[in-house]
């Protein structure tokens, strides 16, 4: 691994649409012109600072991918600013290094904004990582939905902030957030932490956490059907995070997530301590 | 094929089976009546392992083997299947996999070769054409966003792939209006034969127009207080569940003498 600065500049001109999804390294700096549409992958740790402009109509798909282990910390930093009607989807595919920050600052300027942050974490043995994310709704009429899932097993640690700010004047505001979590030992942890600043009174904003255990119910249903034990709890811990992974719109990029979302739920340890 | 000796059972510290005497041999089709909370769904759970249930004495043996010692899965491979009163929705695991995972697992205990996504898409379709039921069960995730008529196809759809010896159905019939039932009912006698034995748990006398047993029993407060054959479920129905439970209290269970 490359562990060197570099800086990498991607500009997509005005209505120009690329079909197949960009790779790009450390420190990044996006353009998105008008009414342009891409999707960039990042896969790479370390320190990593990306910043993106995303122009009125523009739309861009962000995918980052944390997997492998990394001996030094991780950390992150992803800054946007979206015109008018312009769409950002992140998806953020973090399966453990070790220690991770990741943080998100996603600012809607233009009116009929939307973005949506996306997130699943996996983490295990003795990771930790926190995901750190800010929707600033600056303008009218945007929206915003933010979707993290974690599944955390051994002595892994989580922390998921959500912060969503909504200045006065951005009235008519559409805000939803949501963490889901999976925790399969006793020893792993999460904090989950929703703040929401709202200084509009007509908005429509919601948010909500969950910390939970794999359903016993559907665990007895596939074991009265021959399934063994761990089986049906790999098969029931892969489709808890079977619809992040759905999210990606990209087939190759989907069948490459999938491929090592699958290799890291293959190495989870089952604890007899929870179901 | 299945002898149930003196079963107790309890959930959190209350007695829900005080005694359950029950024997099965090999094609018969018993018919398990009783009010709600008679404990006809916690025989039927329990016999398919479920942890939270409690037994404080008693044994069942399957074949002669001790069912009791079994994790339930190593139930469902030795033979034993459940028809779940309330499906479970799976969501993120589809429908096809699952049983064909389901399906390797028992074919393994059974020394057979595992089939192939190919080779159970061929006989999943077979079954589908056999039940009436529409092949894009397939591709859904297990029982997401079924109706409750489509989840109890489902349930049957599923025993017709993993050929049981001993299937247990709780309540298949409930919710069920009068032309799917009768797809159910079609599914079940489809399965019938010398070799497979079925309990229906119901608590309507309905079912039983459709899939004709060969004996009835009645559950009346954690014993079964009546045993007999058919003609007991229509007594049932002109008298209601008052005519037997005042019973309970001296009536033997006559469970064992009916399945000679």
């Amino acid at each position: 691994m490359d562990t060197k600065n570099t800086q990498e500049f991607l500009n997509v001109p005005k209505g120009v649409v690329l079909k197949e999804p960009v790779h790009l390294g450390f420190n990044n700096r996006i353009i998105m012109e008008e009414d342009s549409e891409a999707t960039v992958v990042e896969s790479s740790f370390g320190n990593i600072q990306t910043n993106v402009k995303i122009g009125q109509n523009a739309r861009l798909t962000w995918v980052k991918v944390l997997d492998g282990s990394a001996t030094t910390p991780c950390v992150s930093s992803f800054v946007s600013e979206q015109s008018a009607s312009s769409i950002l989807q992140s998806q953020v595919f973090d399966l453990g290094v070790g220690v991770s920050q990741n943080e998100m600052r996603a600012t809607l300027q233009g009116e009929g904004a939307a973005c949506s942050l996306e997130g699943l974490y996996i983490l295990g043995e003795q990771q930790s990582s926190s995901h750190q994310t800010c929707i600033d709704h600056v303008v009218p009429h945007a929206r915003s939905e933010e979707f993290y899932k974690g599944i955390l097993f051994d002595r892994a640690e989580g922390n998921f902030q959500g912060k969503i700010i909504v200045r006065p004047q951005a009235q008519k505001t559409v805000a939803r957030q949501t963490n889901k979590n999976l925790l399969l030992s006793k020893d792993a942890i999460i904090h989950t932490k929703p703040l929401l600043e709202i200084f509009a009174n007509d908005v429509k904003c919601n948010h909500g956490a969950t910390i939970g255990q794999l359903d016993e119910q559907a665990l007895f249903y596939l074991r009265t059907r021959g399934i063994s034990n761990l089986a049906a709890k790999h098969m029931l811990t892969s489709a808890y995070a079977s619809d992040m992974v759905g999210r990606v719109q990209n087939e190759s990029l989907r069948n490459w997530i999938q491929n090592l979302v699958a290799i890291r739920l293959g190495k989870i340890h089952f604890s007899k301590d929870v179901v | 094929m299945l002898q149930i000796k003196n079963l107790h059972v309890k959930i959190n510290g209350g007695e829900i089976l005080e005694g359950i005497n029950l024997t099965i041999n090999p094609g018969e089709v018993h018919a398990i009546m009783g009010p709600n909370g008679s404990g006809k769904s916690t025989l039927a759970q329990v016999l398919a392992g479920r942890e939270s249930y409690e037994v404080v004495k008693g044994e069942v043996l399957f074949e002669g083997k001790n069912l009791l010692k079994m994790s339930p899965e190593d139930r469902a491979r030795e033979g034993i299947f459940l028809g779940f009163q309330y499906p479970i929705e799976i969501p993120g695991v589809g429908n096809a996999y699952f049983l064909r995972t389901a399906l390797n697992a028992i074919r393994k205990q059974r020394g057979l070769e595992e089939v192939d996504a190919l080779q159970f898409l061929k006989l999943a379709r077979e079954k589908t054409k056999l039940l009436d039921i529409d092949e894009s069960f397939l591709n859904r995730f297990v029982n997401e966003g079924f109706s409750g008529g489509e989840k109890k196809r489902n349930e049957i759809f599923q025993m017709s792939i993993l050929e049981p010896k001993l299937a247990v159905l709780d309540e298949i019939d409930s919710g069920l209006d009068i032309d799917a039932l009768k797809v159910v009912a079609k599914g079940v006698n489809l399965l019938r034969n010398p070799e497979r034995s079925i309990i229906l748990v119901t608590h309507y006398q309905r079912l039983l127009d459709y899939i004709m047993p060969d004996y009835v029993h009645v559950l009346s407060e954690g014993k079964i207080v009546r045993s007999g054959d058919k003609t007991l479920a229509y007594k049932l129905e002109s008298e209601g569940y008052a005519w037997v439970k005042g019973t309970s209290e001296n009536s033997p269970p006559a469970a064992l003498e009916c399945s000679k």
